[in-house]
């Protein structure tokens, strides 16, 4: 397991760790069943708060990517076709939104916004 | 672990008045100025002074019946007190032994000899930041279930101190039901080692956070007098005047990314949000 | 307890020249002196182990130190108790060495004619050792523990001070009064010497029991 932590990111380090532990997992590089290290264990080896690694251990539960079995730790859990495919929608998702507010924030109208999504559609 | 609740000191121009918590699992940090009150709460956490109220519960119990066998439970290093000084560690060791019953010799031996801390040398005459590492280095050898440190990496370089965070975060690691209060005016060590931090100023805790939300939710912005009196107001913590327009403390930095695209929004540290919180003026 | 023991024997031992002075003065003393001079040195031995548990506090209240030591596993009264405990040991032995030293430089020397001679100079000298020493401690172990080296020093000068003019006032008053000292003096003369023990252990025992009462109540009011 590979985590890198951009302090100076405005990404919030939870999300971070969230989105770089599910693209491991989708890409089959963290095992199903793999227990990942504890929370305190990874707070140490990245020097962040142990809250944090416990929301992100949070939301990859939630997320139906790990399950904590209380007591023993948390294990990476099976993936099914569903979540790769939420996952990779999600990113559609996120690529959009970024394009919509760089259009936004030099000015360019909700219509405007459109028209380039219909043309770039189109030409595919 | 540790409580105290609404724990008063009066001095002659000083008036302290502090509720706080550390709970098992947990590293909590607390800053504040030099004379904001971080040494004296500590002292009526460990009863080295009598509060004139409030209470102090340590695991679980009021302090005053903690007792020799709670203290073993302690580890504690104090910024303006150690060790006595015409002793040399060696001195030490038969005391300590005799003192806490899971008191770990060898290790403490071994790390002396690591951090280049003679044993046969008297206390007095390390260095500041020797003495400080020789404090930190006990209070970590005796299996106690709560650290109290004030200002544990005073007086070290940088290496030295990250060895010790590095030390207190292995600590931490080990067992799970360890908790830890450090105070440190050093933000740095703070945001890297802490799940939460409590601010104290003028004797009153006026800010208590998880870290996790402080790097993750708050941000300075900046912007033009123009766009400050178009802004929202209601997420902004403290304001400044400054010579470019204003500057502003918030912890929803997403509410106002989303929202206000031309406004800079600066990732802050600690130090920051200690300048702000004390100096800026609330909405 | 023994924790503490053992840090102001540790203490004690690192001020090995302060105590080859005070060996060499005391061997000086027995070797040139005449007899009289043997229970001197057994007082001045007690007295000078007495002083040194007296700087044992001072020692520990070096650079704040004292704030820190009551975080460790000790009660604040075991703390007191101890530093009356140390002083008892260390005044108790080295008093009994000392004694044992001049006896045998004594009989070398042919200083006792009799069994009874040796039995007087240990006597004098372990009494008057006793006495001051009790007397020392329990007045300067309070002081010491409530206002520090410096100003305990202060405190005690100024007592000898009070002492003194207590003393002079009172003769000055019996003077006036027209009591007679000297035959009450001549009284307590004729007192047996059992009696007259009995009674000076009773105060001793008395006086470092109330000093030691005090001594605890001071560090429990303390603040670090």
């Amino acid at each position: 397991m590979k985590i890198i932590i951009n302090h100076s990111s405005m990404q919030p380090i939870y999300e971070q760790i969230v989105g770089q532990m599910k693209a491991q997992i989708l890409k089959g590089e963290i095992k199903e069943d793999t227990m990942l290290p504890s929370v305190r264990m990874l707070a140490k080896e990245q020097r962040i708060s142990a809250l944090t690694v416990k929301k992100a251990y949070d939301t990859l539960e939630a997320e139906g990517f790990i399950t904590t079995v209380h007591g023993k730790g948390s294990f990476v859990a099976p993936t099914n076709r569903q979540m790769r495919l939420e996952e990779r929608r999600k990113e559609v998702e996120a690529a959009f939104e970024l394009a919509i507010r760089k259009g936004k924030s030099c000015g360019m109208s909700k219509e405007e916004l459109t028209d380039v999504f219909q043309m770039i559609l189109e030409e595919m | 672990m540790l409580k105290l609740r609404n724990v008063k000191k009066k001095y002659k121009d000083f008036e302290l008045d502090c509720s706080m918590e550390v709970r098992p699992g947990m590293i909590t940090g607390f800053v504040g100025k030099n004379g904001a009150g971080k040494t004296t709460t500590l002292k009526a956490a460990l009863g080295l002074i009598r509060p004139d109220g409030g209470e102090v519960e340590l695991f679980g119990k009021p302090a005053a019946v903690l007792g020799k066998a709670g203290r073993t439970r302690l580890g504690v290093v104090l910024a303006d007190s150690g060790f006595c000084g015409y002793l040399t560690i060696r001195d030490l060791l038969p005391s300590l032994e005799r003192m806490y019953p899971k008191f770990d010799r060898a290790a403490f031996l071994e790390k002396c000899n690591r951090f280049h801390l003679s044993d046969n040398k008297k206390i007095k005459d390390f260095s500041t930041g020797m003495r400080q590492k020789l404090h930190v280095l006990f209070a970590l050898s005796h299996d106690a279930r709560l650290l109290i440190l004030d200002e544990p990496t005073a007086g070290m370089d940088v290496l030295g101190r990250d060895e010790i965070l590095d030390m207190f975060r292995e600590y931490m690691e080990e067992k799970e039901d360890r908790a830890m209060l450090v105070s440190s005016h050093i933000a740095g060590d703070l945001e890297s080692l802490c799940d939460d931090i409590y601010m104290i100023n003028d004797g009153h805790i006026i800010f208590h956070e998880e870290t996790d939300a402080l790097l993750g939710d708050y941000a300075l912005l900046k912007m033009t007098r123009e766009q400050y009196q178009k802004l929202d107001k209601s997420h902004v913590l403290r304001f400044r005047e400054e010579n470019y327009g204003y500057s502003c403390l918030t912890d929803q930095k997403a509410f106002y990314m989303d929202n206000y695209p031309d406004v800079t929004v600066e990732n802050n540290g600690i130090d920051t949000l200690i300048t702000m919180m004390i100096r800026g003026e609330r909405v | 307890m023994t924790a503490l023991l053992v840090k102001d024997w540790k203490l004690l031992k690192g001020q090995r020249q302060f105590f080859m002075v005070i060996i060499g003065l005391a061997a000086f003393y027995a070797i040139f002196m005449n007899e009289t001079a043997m229970s001197f040195v057994v007082t001045y031995i007690a007295i000078m182990m007495a002083m040194f548990t007296l700087s044992t506090i001072s020692y520990d209240e070096y650079n704040n130190g004292a704030a820190f030591l009551f975080t460790l596993p000790i009660e604040r009264r075991e703390y007191v108790l101890e530093k009356y405990v140390f002083a008892a040991i260390v005044t108790g032995v080295s008093s009994a060495v000392g004694l044992g030293v001049c006896c045998g430089i004594g009989f070398a020397r042919g200083y006792f004619a009799s069994a009874g001679d040796v039995v007087e100079v240990a006597v004098s000298g372990l009494v008057g050792g006793v006495v001051v020493v009790c007397l020392l401690l329990a007045l300067m172990i309070p002081l010491q523990l409530k206002f520090g080296v410096e100003k305990s020093r202060m405190v005690w000068i100024g007592g000898i001070m009070v002492v003194a003019v207590l003393g002079f006032g009172g003769a000055k008053l019996a003077q006036l009064l027209d009591v007679d000292v000297k035959g009450i003096i001549g009284v307590l003369g004729q007192v047996s010497p059992v009696v007259a023990g009995a009674v000076l252990f009773v105060i001793l025992a008395v006086g470092v029991a109330v000093s030691c009462v005090i001594s605890v109540k001071i560090v429990e009011k303390k603040e670090f």
